[in-house]
């Protein structure tokens, strides 16, 4: 694994992970009201999540290959 | 020397995965609140997230360190991650009032007054069998008929709150 492989899996499992770690926590907190949120910022955490979203965005993006053509139609 | 980074992003994914799990047990440890019971000591200087109050603004006034309530009643919210059967509340306070002044805990139901309310005293004890827990907040209630006119007569310097 390089480096680089290395940097864009840990920002996809933590994306990944934040999100549903956050989702659990929600679910919990609508449970039993008090259980979470006297504990943790749940905004501030979605608001990480939100940022590991668009770095794993920029790094996972993949130049795909271009489209071959659409056959013309026949007239 | 050669870095293995597959070895760390599955140290990585461990760690994260752990404490995440060692915080959730936190979290059920706390809920349960495990032990002799909960203890809060408020006080206008102290700020704690699990007791709110009291409120509203305007009824009450910071002064020195201390609550100078205007106009009643005020209200106090506290967080009880379970329910208990017990709260212990002592107050310290001067009370230069004529007329009586009560302490009380919301009950559940539709009382015309909707609290348990009890003379004002150092230590009070409230049993909360018929408590209201809405979304697990207990709420007390301070009531001193005709402060308006005594305006800030009644200080409270802290309040220990203890739900057994």
């Amino acid at each position: 694994m390089t480096f680089a492989t290395f940097i864009k899996n840990t920002t996809q499992f933590l994306f990944k992970a934040g999100f549903i770690f956050w989702l659990i926590l929600a679910i919990l907190e609508l449970l039993m009201p008090g259980f979470v949120i006297y504990y943790i910022n749940m905004q501030l955490w979605l608001i990480v999540v939100c940022c590991l979203a668009v770095a794993r965005a920029f790094l996972c993006k993949e130049i795909s290959p271009p489209k071959a053509d659409a056959p013309m139609a026949q007239k | 020397m050669k870095v293995d980074f597959k070895r760390i992003y599955f140290g990585v994914k461990f760690v994260v995965i752990a404490a995440f799990a060692v915080f959730v047990v936190f979290l059920f440890w706390q809920k349960g609140a495990v032990g002799a019971g909960i203890n809060y000591n408020v006080a206008p200087t102290t700020t704690t997230k699990f007791v709110y109050g009291l409120y509203p603004e305007g009824r009450v006034e910071i002064v020195e360190n201390a609550w100078k309530i205007k106009y009643e009643p005020v209200y106090l919210n506290v967080y009880a991650p379970r329910k208990f059967k017990k709260a212990q509340v002592t107050l310290k306070y001067k009370n230069l009032m004529e007329s009586d002044v009560f302490v009380g805990v919301k009950v559940k139901g539709n009382a015309p007054v909707p609290y348990y309310l009890k003379k004002l005293d150092k230590t009070l004890s409230f049993d909360l069998a018929g408590a209201a827990f809405e979304k697990n907040k207990l709420q007390f209630i301070i009531a001193a008929p005709g402060i308006e006119e005594s305006k800030g007569t009644l200080i409270i310097e802290s309040i220990k709150i203890q739900l057994l």
